[in-house]
């Protein structure tokens, strides 16, 4: 049912790995779970919208006044590193807009 | 060969409200990094989007003046992936039921007018910004202050036959954003970005193949995006001719612009594809939008620059040059027509403002919305340089003070006595036609009868009307009655 | 003075404002509790820290009531689940990945009740993220039942169970998704509420299914329950989802006339399916609503056999979005041993994450991709809002549903833990209150002839939080009075 492309696909977006003795039992175990959600397959909703919820007025949302940000001082007490100010991460490359993980 | 160039461009716009899209930090350019980041745009666990209602307003705006259709709800979505920029791992945008859909945009070609459609115009936030510093370090470094901007992404159909057409489109969308004052269009500073999607129509043997379209990426300005495109379309011919690939088997691919080299690189092929994995986002209630707003929003719209422009050279008689100046603008196109309301002579008033009020401001740094003379000062200003009151010289130091201070140009001109003729030339030929007029009086005075002098110098006023300076005047007087 | 420790928050609070205990000796009687406990061969594992300025904080609490500042509930206690934000306090939800943050910021809910005195004394044990039903899937280890340390407490809030259901803390704050307050409630023998979705503000509520996320209370008298709401419920600004509710007088409870009273007790959650033992303490409440007057009947509401999936899809799909965020790049923990960026985050977070929250990401992100949203995410949307108008419509019918609270009886630690697909499907009577946003209270209503808790569930109508409140005081009353 998911075969290895599906995994490996799923596994890449998750940015999770699952080792090799453990893939079988992993995959095991979601088919298990995805082969119950067939119960749903026997509800009706030809038609069905899937409402979100009640909509909120404009006038409900915030209003465009500026409070104050964190101190850099606060910043360091909860980052894993902070390096002259920034978040530092290895070397990437591009504008980030997307996919491009080589 | 015969081909037709086809081009559709993603127009991104940075909204100029003053906080950002979700939380209430300050939306401005540049700054100290990570000092505009707080929980929700730095992505801490916990923390939630709370929409700006400026971001939603904005987007109304633009959306009617791009004669797009405004959807009476609208909803954020979550678009899934991950990247460093990205603090939650998601951008919250809009996918199936955007703010705005269906409009247009008419765009000037050589052939005329011609009508730009537009898909869809939606709302995101912006991502941070990734520094890459040549440190040796192996790293880079990420800045969250523009993560959260609001953008309004602008999605156009496939409608441009030509690079010219794109830039045209483009700047059209410019025009009208910065008319509407909703964003500054900076392409260098990044406030407005275009992604274009070109690809080619090659009729051979009766028949229409399409090349591999290509989304290029990284045009930074108008001349970058003319070069990038310009670029595309010869290096497509050359890939049909050579390989003869068509969208069908190929698909699409990401290409980013290389200023330097003047060609466009591959970021990305098809297979790469990210999937999003699109859902409504959770954290937000879709929003109500009335038509009482939109009506309301439509009323403020009013006439666009390129209307405004046509009838600024038609009504006024402006040059075009002139008229695009004014017209580029809400705030001084409005200003212009109230100080040419009841006068005669419009372009004098138009290059009046474009000149001097142009450079006023920008001496003082402000904005003609944080102007505050009244527009008919200048009217008046312009009716006492007319009446030869004052030289236009003279109503130059007047419109300096009167910028500052906000006097009327009346009271300046008084203040300052401006008015007062005390050029010796122009008093001397007073005298003399006056002395030449009542020889009767200037024999009097020389018999000895000194009030003779105060008839002569009546006179003098009445000729001058009044703006002869009477010290200068009767000393000059005196000189010529004593010399004669 | 008769034992602190045991003792509920409101009977605390009225020894304090009687001036008959200090807040110091509260404070102190509960961390004796707990350290008492966890000199023991099998400890509860109920507390993942005991802050160490609790004692600190009391003395000040009873300073600012001797200068007569106190807020309502100045002094007292309360053990807070360790997802929910308290500013300078670490929080984990229970996960490697979270080691080394502290908040920067608190909840909203704890900020209010901090700001009327109350004390957070600690932080409890959690399934990692709340994802799981039986408090095993955490960092630290498994709480264990207060009841039979052999046994599970429930979850994901079990630490919250274990510490009110033996003395540690009068009251707890859990959070739910899909009844991760009731369930070990049920198993401990506590009282245990979720509030409609929207009562209580999410802000600083680490998230999960943000759809379905709400803070719940844990303590064995509803009116601590109802106290707790009275201050902490209502519109909060920074989160958009949080309704503008007032349970200000909802404390004290009263009484509740359950004569003529409609309940509905639905077919799916009440007979094939569910543990004899558990069906028998089902039928003797049933029948002590009858001695009351009120009129249970049986209803069918066959979407009810559909929940356990329609849940395991929208909660993993909004799960893997919120979990995106755990990335190695700004918080937590951190693995820097690859090469590049997809190292750092796939490293970190194989690390950092546990198998369920693995599982529930990978679902999540599975249902979500191209190919599968339409089967699985959507399907699931759609058969959700077919659930609401169902039980919305049973709701106008009936006052109430009611039904066990869980299917089993507490079972032994590693029972299910490998065995994902049964330890789901013993939320199959708390996942409809979240998916429909209703209220729901778990109460403590009987014991199995192992003497193992058995908590029976009653559901309200949108923002009924007092109806529901009241028939467990009533039932609370009963209990206490020793009456059959």
């Amino acid at each position: 049912m998911i075969d290895d492309k599906v995994l490996n696909s799923i596994l890449y977006m998750s940015k999770l790995k699952v080792s090799g003795e453990e893939k079988e039992n992993f995959r095991k175990q979601i088919e298990e779970i995805l082969s119950y959600f067939k119960v749903l397959t026997s509800v009706d909703t030809e038609n069905v919208e899937s409402a979100a919820g009640e909509g909120v007025s404009i006038e409900d949302l915030r209003v465009d006044e500026i409070k104050d940000s964190f101190p850099l001082a606060i910043i360091k007490t909860f980052a894993a590193d902070f390096q002259d100010g920034y978040f530092p991460v290895p070397r990437i490359l591009g504008d980030g807009s997307g996919g491009e993980y080589k | 060969m015969k081909y037709e160039v086809v081009i559709g461009c993603e127009v991104h716009v940075q909204l100029l409200t003053k906080t950002k899209a979700f939380c209430s930090c300050e939306n401005r350019f540049g700054g100290i990094p990570n000092t505009r980041v707080c929980p929700v745009c730095l992505g801490l666990p916990g923390a939630l989007p709370v929409v700006n209602q400026k971001m939603i307003e904005d987007a109304v705006l633009a959306g009617l003046a791009l004669n797009c259709k405004v959807a009476a709800v609208t909803r954020f979505d979550r678009k899934n992936y991950m990247y460093p920029d990205l603090p939650k791992g998601y951008q919250i945008s809009q996918y199936d039921m955007p703010v705005c859909t269906g409009g247009k945009l008419d765009i000037e070609t050589e052939g005329g007018k011609k009508s730009i459609r537009i898909i869809r115009l939606h709302m995101e936030e912006d991502a941070g910004k990734n520094l890459h510093l040549e440190d040796g370090s192996g790293l880079s470094y990420v800045d969250f202050n523009r993560c959260g901007t609001p953008l309004l992404e602008i999605v156009s159909e496939p409608d441009m036959r030509s690079p010219l057409e794109a830039v045209s489109y483009v700047q059209g969308i410019r025009e009208i954003m910065k008319y509407l004052g909703i964003s500054d269009c900076n392409m260098e500073e990044g406030s407005l970005r275009c992604d274009a999607n070109i690809n080619l129509w090659i009729y051979e043997d009766d028949k229409r193949y399409e090349t591999p379209i290509s989304e290029v990426k990284n045009m930074n300005s108008f001349k970058a995006m003319r070069n990038a495109l310009k670029y595309e379309i010869k290096r497509q011919l050359a890939e049909w001719q050579e390989k003869h690939l068509s969208l069908m088997n190929t698909g699409k691919v990401t290409r980013g612009y290389n200023d330097k080299t003047g060609e466009t690189v591959v970021q990305r092929e098809k297979e790469e594809e990210a999937d999003y994995r699109y859902f409504p986002e959770p954290d937000l209630k879709p929003i109500v939008i009335t038509k009482n707003l939109v009506a309301e929003t439509g009323r403020r719209v009013g006439e666009l620059p390129a209307a405004k422009r046509k009838r600024f050279v038609s009504q006024y008689g402006l040059r075009k040059g002139s008229a695009s100046v004014l017209a580029a603008s809400k705030a001084l196109s409005d200003y212009f027509e109230a100080a040419a309301k009841g006068y005669g002579e419009p372009v004098k008033i138009a290059s009046w403002i474009i000149t001097e009020v142009g450079g006023y401001l920008n001496t003082e740094g402000l904005t003609i919305e944080e102007f505050s003379l009244p527009p008919e000062n200048i009217t008046r200003l312009m009716e006492i340089v007319d009446s030869g009151i004052i030289s236009s010289k003279i109503a130059k130091k007047v419109f300096a003070r009167m910028a500052g201070s906000g006097e009327s140009p009346d009271t300046i001109v008084k203040k300052l006595k401006l008015n007062q003729i005390t050029d010796r030339d122009k008093l001397e030929e007073f005298v003399a036609v006056v002395m030449k007029e009542n020889p009767q009086s200037v024999a009097d005075f020389r018999k000895g009868k000194d009030h003779a002098i105060k008839f002569l110098m009546g006179r003098i006023m009445m000729l001058s009307k009044g703006r002869a300076n009477p010290q200068v005047s009767a000393a000059i007087l005196k000189e010529k009655l004593n010399n004669g | 003075m008769d034992q602190i420790a045991g003792k509920s928050l409101t009977e605390l609070k009225r020894l304090l404002d009687r001036g008959e205990v200090s807040a110091l000796e509260i404070i102190k009687a509960f961390k004796e509790q707990y350290e008492s406990d966890r000199k023991k061969p099998a400890p509860l594992n109920g507390y993942i820290e005991f802050f160490n300025d609790a004692e600190e904080l009391a003395v000040k609490a009873d300073e600012a009531r001797k200068a007569g500042t106190s807020g309502i509930l100045e002094g007292l206690p309360i053990a807070v689940k360790d997802n929910i934000l308290i500013s300078s306090r670490k929080a984990t939800c229970g996960s490697a990945i979270l080691q080394g943050f502290t908040s920067p910021y608190s909840s909203t809910v704890v900020e209010r009740l901090m700001n009327e005195g109350i004390i957070p004394v600690g932080r409890t044990n959690m399934d990692e993220f709340a994802m799981g039903s039986t408090c095993e899937y955490s960092v630290y280890g498994p709480s264990k039942n207060p009841a039979n340390r052999e046994y599970v407490t429930g979850g994901s809030s079990g630490g919250s169970a274990a510490v009110v259901a033996s003395g540690q803390a009068p009251c707890a704050l859990g959070s739910e998704t899909g009844g991760s307050v009731r369930l070990p409630a049920s198993f401990c023998g506590t009282y245990g509420f979720k509030p409609t979705y929207g009562s209580l503000s999410r802000y600083g509520l680490v998230a999960f299914g943000s759809s379905m996320d709400q803070i719940g209370v844990i303590s064995g008298d509803p009116d601590d329950i109802a106290l707790v709401i009275s201050v902490a419920s209502g519109f909060d600004s920074n989160d958009l989802t949080s309704e503008d509710v007032d349970f200000s007088a909802l404390f004290p409870l009263k009484r509740m006339r359950l004569k003529g009273k409609k309940i509905a007790i639905p077919e799916e959650l009440s007979g094939e399916g569910i543990d004899k033992e558990v069906g028998i303490v089902l039928e003797r409440f049933a029948s002590w609503l009858r001695s009351e007057g009120a009129c249970p009947e049986t209803v069918s509401m066959p979407l009810l056999k559909t929940t356990v999936a329609m849940y395991y899809i929208i909660a993993p799909a909004e799960a893997s979005s919120n979990l995106a965020r755990y990335d190695g790049v700004r918080y937590g923990l951190r693995d820097i041993t690859g090469n590049n960026l997809e190292d750092l985050y796939v490293r970190t977070r194989t690390e950092g994450f546990g198998d369920e929250v693995k599982r529930r990401i990978f679902l999540g992100n599975y249902v979500l991709s191209a190919g599968y949203y339409d089967a699985y995410y959507k399907k699931a949307m759609q058969v959700r809002y077919l659930l609401k108008k169902e039980l919305n419509r049973v709701l106008k019918e009936y006052e109430y549903i009611l039904s066990p609270t869980s299917p089993v009886p507490p079972f032994k630690l590693g029972t299910k833990i490998d065995n994902p697909l049964s330890m789901y499907l013993t939320d199959i009577c708390t996942i409809f209150a979240n998916l429909a946003l209703l209220p729901a209270v778990s109460i403590p209503a009987g014991t199995t002839s192992k003497g193992l808790p058995v908590g029976m569930q009653l559901t309200g109508r949108m923002f009924d939080e007092k109806g529901i409140l009241r028939a467990a005081k009533t039932w609370f009353l009963k209990e206490s009075r020793g009456e059959v």
